[in-house]
C-alpha cells in the first residue's frame, strides 16, 4: 500500500516535471496523451487503494505511511515533528477517487480542447502539478502537508487562470484568485497554530482520537479553518475570485473551479469535523454562511450573460449547499453532494466548453440559441447535467440536494425552529437553480439561432465527446448509485460516515413527511424549470427586452450585487492610497536620505580631490610633512 | 678617530640637500639624484652606527639599502625613459595625468 500511495504522489509530480522541462520539444497531442495516461494510472492506483481499504475491518480502515522525517522542531514539551507521508482513510480515498476519476476525463477532454493552443505542454504541466498538489492536499499525513497542497492548488489555479497571460483580464483574474485565497489562508494558519497549541500534534491520524476526546474547543479555532475554507471554496464574503477565474481555459474551470479544488474547503471541514462539532456555535456560522452563499450566488446567476459565469455562480451556490450540510452536522451528505456535483458540474463545464469551442470562443448566451440542431450530442449531455444541477429526479443532484434539505427540515421538525429558515433558503435556492439552469439551457440550445451566421458550429472531436458521455452516465447514476436516503440505501454513508463526526443534533423525519418533502422539492424544481424554459424559449426579443429594461433589483443582479465595487471602495482603494503614500514616503524621505548621503560624500570628495593635482612636488611636500609629523610623534 | 656626531651631522646635511633638491628642481633626473642623495645619507648613518655599535647588522642594512637603491634606479630610469618617449620631456611638471 505504501508503494501505491507513493506512486499516487510521485507520478503526477514526475509528469509535471517532465512536461515542464521537456514539453516544449513534444509536438501535437503527445503532452496531452502522456498527461492523460498518467492521470488514468493514478485513477487505477486510487481504485487499488479503495479496494485495499474496503477489505479492512471498519474500525481499522486506515493506512498511515510515512516516507521520511520532514522536520523536527521545538524544545521540551512543545515539539512539532512532521513526517512526509500519506494518510489513507475512506474520506481521503473518496476524494482521491473522484479527483483522479473526473480528473482523467478532463485530461482526456483537454487533449482535443488544447490541440490548437500555443503552449499546450505548459498547460498539461500545470495540470499535472495541480493533480499532485490536490493529492497532497487530501492524502497528506498531517495538516501541514494538507496546507502545502492547499497552497499548491492555489498556485496551479493562479497559473492556469492566467494561462493566457497575454490577455490582461486573465492575468488580473489570476492575481485576484491568488490574493483572495491568501486572506483565507491566514485563517487556516491561525487554526493550525492553535490546534498545535491545543493538541501538540498536527498529524491526521494522531489528531483523530484527540479531537474525538475534546469536549469543547474554542469556536474561533474552528472558524479559523472555516475562513480558509471560505477562501478556497468561494463562500461569502470571499467568493469574488471564482467567477473571475472563468478567464482560464474551460477544462480548467471544470477541473479546478468546479469539481476538485473548490471542494478542498469541504474536505477540510470534513477532516476536522469533530473539531467543528466540539466548537459550540461554529457549526451554526458554517450553516448560515453556506445557506446565505447558496441563495446569494443563485440570485446573481439569474442574470448573467456569460455561460461560464452562470456556471461559476451556480458552483458557488452549490458549494453553499455543501457548507450548509456541514453546518447541519450532515457531513456525509456534504460529501455526497461534493461527489455528485463533481460529476454534473464537470459535465456542464465541459459541455459549455464544447459549445464555446464550436462557436470559436463565443461565451455570450445572447449570441447562442438553437444549438441543439448543430450540437445534438452536446445538448443531450448538457441537458442531463442541467437536470442533475436543477435537482430533478432521478438525476444525481436530486439525491444529494434532497438529503441536505431533508436534514435541515428534520432538525426544524425536531424543535430547532431556526433550521426551518435554513431549509426555506435551501428550497428557494433550489427553485432559483432550476430557473437559471433552464434559462441557460434554453438560451444556449433552444429557441431560434442568434449565432453569428459566419460560424458553422460542429460537434466536438472524439476525446471531448467521450469525456462528455462518461460524465453524462455518471450524472445519471452517480446519485442513486451512491445513496437514496428515503429508501435507506446509503452505501456512501456507510463507507464514509465512520470517519466523520456524528451530527450534534441527529433528527429523523417520519417516512411520509420525508416523501412529501421530496415530492415538494421535485415539484418546485420542475415548475421553476418550466417557467424558465417558457420565459426564454419563445421569441428572444421580449425576454431580452425584459432583461434590459429590468427594474432596479434585476440591475443589481446583473451588477452582481456590486460586491466587487464595494470591495474596491472599501479595501482596494484605501490600500492603494496607503501604497501610494508609502511610495511617496519612500521617494522623498527614504530615497532622500540615501541620496543626501551620496551627495554629501560627493561634496567632501570634491574638496579632497583638490589635493590630487598630479604635481609630484606637492605630493613630495605632503609626504615630507607626514614624515616630520610621524617622526615628531615617534621621538616624543 | 672622527667623532660619531660628525657623521650624523654630515648625513643630516646630505639628507637636507636631497630633500631641498627634490623639492626645488623640476628635472626628473635631478630629482632622482636627490633621492639617491637621501638614500646615501641614510647609508652613512648605518655605516657610522655599524662602526660603533652593531657592526654586522649595520653593514647588512647598508648593503640592503644599496641593493634597493640599485633596483629603484633601474625602475625609475626606465620610467623616466618611457615618459620621455611619450612627452619628449623630462620635466616633472609636464606630467600631470594623475590630476583628479
Amino acid at each position: 500500500m505504501n508503494l501505491v500511495a507513493a506512486l499516487l504522489l510521485a507520478l503526477p509530480l514526475a509528469m509535471a516535471a517532465v512536461l515542464g522541462l521537456f514539453g516544449r520539444r513534444l509536438h501535437g497531442k503527445l503532452p496531452g496523451v502522456l498527461a492523460f495516461g498518467m492521470a488514468a494510472s493514478c485513477f487505477g492506483l486510487a481504485v487499488a487503494a479503495f479496494l485495499h481499504l474496503r477489505g479492512l475491518p471498519e474500525h481499522a480502515r486506515f493506512v498511515e505511511a510515512s516516507f521520511w522525517r520532514w522536520m523536527d522542531l521545538g524544545v521540551g514539551d512543545s515539539r512539532l515533528a512532521l513526517d512526509v507521508g500519506v494518510y489513507l482513510d475512506p474520506l481521503s480515498v473518496t476524494w482521491t477517487l473522484f479527483i483522479t476519476g473526473v480528473g482523467s476525463l478532463i485530461f482526456l477532454y483537454s487533449i482535443a480542447y488544447m490541440e490548437h493552443e500555443e503552449g499546450a505542454w505548459r498547460y498539461f504541466s500545470y495540470l499535472c502539478l495541480f493533480l499532485f498538489s490536490m493529492l497532497i492536499l487530501v492524502l497528506g499525513e498531517n495538516l501541514v502537508l494538507t496546507f502545502l497542497g492547499w497552497e499548491g492548488v492555489g498556485l496551479c489555479s493562479y497559473l492556469l487562470i492566467g494561462f493566457d497571460y497575454g490577455k490582461e483580464i486573465a492575468a488580473r483574474a489570476g492575481r485576484k484568485a491568488f490574493i483572495v485565497n491568501r486572506i483565507g489562508d491566514v485563517g487556516f494558519l491561525i487554526g493550525m497554530f492553535w490546534t498545535w497549541k491545543l493538541f501538540g500534534t498536527l498529524g491526521h491520524g494522531e489528531m483523530k482520537p484527540l479531537m474525538a476526546a475534546a469536549a469543547t474547543v474554542p469556536p474561533l479555532l474552528a472558524l479559523g479553518y472555516f475562513v480558509g475554507a471560505c477562501g478556497k471554496s468561494a463562500q461569502l464574503p470571499l467568493f469574488v475570485w471564482l467567477p473571475d477565474a472563468m478567464a482560464g481555459p474551460t477544462p480548467v474551470s471544470a477541473l479546478i473551479h468546479a469539481a476538485t479544488m473548490v471542494t478542498a474547503g469541504i474536505y477540510l471541514v470534513l477532516r476536522l469535523s469533530p473539531l467543528f462539532v466540539a466548537a459550540d456555535w461554529a457549526l451554526d456560522v458554517v450553516a448560515w454562511v453556506g445557506a446565505a452563499t447558496a441563495l446569494f450566488a443563485g440570485l446573481i446567476a439569474l442574470r448573467q450573460r456569460d455561460i461560464k459565469r452562470v456556471l461559476a455562480y451556480s458552483t458557488v451556490s452549490q458549494l453553499g449547499y455543501m457548507f450548509l450540510a456541514c453546518g447541519l452536522g450532515a457531513f456525509g451528505a456534504a460529501a455526497f453532494h461534493v461527489i455528485t456535483h463533481a460529476f454534473f458540474k464537470a459535465l456542464l463545464f465541459l459541455g459549455s466548453g464544447a459549445v464555446i469551442h464550436a462557436l470559436h470562443g463565443e461565451q455570450d448566451l445572447w449570441k447562442m440559441g438553437g444549438l441543439k440542431h448543430h450540437l445534438p450530442k452536446t445538448a443531450r449531455a448538457m441537458t442531463v447535467g442541467a437536470f442533475a444541477l436543477a435537482g430533478i429526479f432521478p438525476f444525481a443532484g436530486f439525491f444529494s440536494k434532497d438529503e441536505i434539505l431533508g436534514v435541515a427540515f428534520a432538525q426544524g421538525y425536531a424543535g430547532h425552529t431556526s433550521r426551518y429558515v435554513l431549509w426555506g433558503m435551501g428550497v428557494l435556492t433550489a427553485a432559483l437553480t432550476a430557473f437559471y439552469t433552464a434559462r441557460m439551457m434554453t438560451l444556449c440550445f433552444g429557441g431560434t439561432s442568434r449565432v453569428d451566421p459566419h460560424l458553422h458550429p460542429h460537434e466536438a472531436p472524439a476525446p471531448m465527446a467521450i469525456a462528455l458521455q462518461v460524465l453524462m452516465v455518471l450524472s445519471i447514476v452517480g446519485g442513486v448509485g451512491l445513496g437514496f436516503e428515503a429508501l435507506h440505501w446509503m452505501p456512501l454513508h456507510r463507507w464514509i460516515d465512520p470517519v466523520l463526526a456524528a451530527a450534534p443534533h441527529p433528527a429523523h423525519l417520519p417516512a411520509a413527511l420525508n416523501w412529501g418533502l421530496m415530492a415538494l422539492a421535485m415539484m418546485i424544481a420542475v415548475l421553476a424549470w418550466r417557467i424558465g424554459a417558457k420565459w426564454y424559449g419563445g421569441d428572444f426579443a421580449p425576454a431580452r427586452q425584459a432583461e434590459l429594461t429590468a427594474p432596479r433589483l434585476a440591475k443589481v443582479l446583473l451588477g452582481r450585487f456590486y460586491v466587487d465595487e464595494i470591495y474596491a471602495a472599501l479595501i482596494v482603494r484605501p490600500l492603494r492610497f496607503l501604497a501610494e503614500l508609502c511610495l511617496e514616503f519612500d521617494r522623498r524621505v527614504v530615497d532622500g536620505l540615501f541620496r543626501g548621503a551620496g551627495q554629501l560624500s560627493a561634496l567632501l570628495a570634491t574638496g579632497v580631490r583638490l589635493a590630487q593635482n598630479g604635481v609630484v612636488h606637492v605630493y613630495a611636500f605632503w609626504m615630507l610633512v607626514g614624515a616630520v609629523i610621524l617622526l615628531t610623534l615617534a621621538l616624543k | 678617530m672622527v667623532p660619531q656626531a660628525w657623521y650624523f651631522l654630515l648625513s643630516a646635511l646630505l639628507f637636507g640637500l636631497g630633500v631641498a633638491g627634490f623639492a626645488a628642481r623640476r628635472n626628473t633626473l635631478v630629482m632622482f639624484m636627490s633621492v639617491e642623495l637621501m638614500l646615501n645619507a641614510a647609508n652613512l648613518v648605518f655605516i657610522a652606527g655599524a662602526r660603533d655599535y652593531l657592526p654586522a647588522r649595520g653593514s647588512a642594512c647598508a648593503l640592503f639599502v644599496i641593493a634597493v637603491a640599485a633596483a629603484e634606479v633601474a625602475v625609475g630610469l626606465a620610467l623616466v625613459l618611457a615618459i620621455f618617449r611619450l612627452k619628449k620631456s623630462v620635466v616633472a611638471d609636464d606630467v600631470r595625468e594623475l590630476r583628479a
